[in-house]
């Protein structure tokens, strides 16, 4: 009974609510939005276009953005807790070429490319200003560096004429040998006695 | 090349014209129903006619990518009903209209206190409703409106539809019996 009730309760409420929202527009209401929408701009269509132009150009930025990274990164000093990795590119294993003695030396101006490893996968060239150094500061780490490898170490005093003569140690000049008196040491005074 | 240059022009005008039509078509079929949902929170017949007309003028700025008929008055139905509670609060803000004293009762309404009364606490319940629910009620409302139809216009399952109904009908009723009660 009580559900037969709900139901007529339910189809009243309805048509009451019909009643309420059976109103109409007036009748130039349609005119009024012909009117209005004629005024409006005309719909062209680029609605949609527009995000997808401002994402393409996004990724167009973004892809310019990484192209010029590298060249970016060698004028702008690395502030990252890694530093980046220099490999310079030397050659160490090129002939020293000892000019005579009367030949003034005339320091190498090493104009090598050095590449910068910013990233693990990324290099960069960077071009790094003429280091000078002289010849025989190179022929003394080459020799330092050939002692070190055969365990040799020498610090005598070079006694070669020329870098190039081989240094020998009974060519070493001759030390005097110096006599020593022999020392007396005597006991303190006792301060006992002093006083 | 310039054959195809010169006939351009002329395809472009006709497509503008194909949609120009479609939009006058759906202007004409669903006025109605976006009148109704702004009278359904507004309860006036002007304030309800501006927010209509707004809504259209929306969706002809968007009719290229509203040109299903479905779609269509899910969208105007969502956007009229939004603009209009807009337009309620813009008025509760200013004050400057007293709502409940300009209702303009349907022409086929009784003229009676009784029936005018009985309108008004109507409406009363329904605004009291929650807004998922009262948008149901007010679209089950309007003739012609089946469960699948509003389903359809807001998009949701019909199951969702004949839920929020049942609720909402409850509370109506729960709140028509209160207010009777307290006026006895």
């Amino acid at each position: 009974m009580d559900g037969r009730k709900d139901t007529l309760n339910d189809t009243a409420l309805e048509q009451e609510i019909e009643a309420l929202l059976s109103v109409q527009p007036s009748p130039d209401f349609v005119a009024r939005v012909r009117s209005r929408v004629a005024e409006e701009p005309e719909s062209t269509g680029w609605g949609w276009r527009w995000p997808v132009a401002a994402v393409a150009t996004a990724v167009a930025v973004a892809a310019i953005g990484v192209a010029l990274w590298p060249s970016a990164e060698t004028t702008t000093p690395s502030t990252s807790a890694t530093p980046p990795r220099v490999a310079a590119r030397t050659d160490d294993r090129r002939p020293v070429i000892t000019p005579p003695p009367d030949v003034p030396i005339v320091a190498p101006v090493n104009r090598d490319v050095a590449r910068v490893v910013a990233a693990p996968s990324r290099m960069i060239e960077i071009s790094l200003p003429p280091v000078i150094i002289a010849e025989n500061e190179i022929r003394a780490f080459a020799t330092f560096v050939a002692d070190r490898r055969a365990t040799r170490f020498e610090f005598s005093p070079s006694i070669a004429r020329t870098v190039d003569d081989p240094i020998e140690l009974d060519k070493m000049l001759k030390v005097d040998a110096v006599a020593l008196e022999p020392l007396e040491i005597k006991p303190l005074v006792k301060v006992v006695e002093l006083e | 090349m310039h054959e195809r240059a010169d006939r351009l022009p002329a395809t472009l005008v006709t497509h503008d014209e194909d949609l120009d039509r479609e939009f006058e078509t759906r202007l004409v079929e669903s006025s109605t129903l976006a009148y109704r949902v702004a009278f359904g929170v507004l309860r006036h017949r002007e304030d309800a006619e501006d927010v209509a007309q707004d809504a259209f003028a929306k969706a002809y700025r968007s009719f290229r990518q509203l040109r299903d008929r479905d779609r269509f008055r899910a969208w105007l139905v969502r956007m009229t009903w939004r603009m209009a509670l807009d337009r309620l609060r813009a008025n509760r803000r200013r004050g400057a209209r007293e709502l409940l004293v300009e209702i303009d009762p349907p022409a086929a309404a009784g003229d009676s206190i009784l029936t005018r009364e009985r309108e008004e606490r109507l409406w009363m319940a329904i605004d009291a409703l929650p807004e998922k629910l009262r948008l149901v009620v007010v679209l089950a409302g309007i003739e012609g409106h089946d469960m699948k139809e509003v389903a359809a216009l807001l998009d949701v399952p019909e199951g969702t539809v004949k839920s929020r109904l049942f609720v909402a009908r409850k509370q109506l009723r729960e709140q028509l019996s209160w207010m009777a009660a307290k006026t006895r």
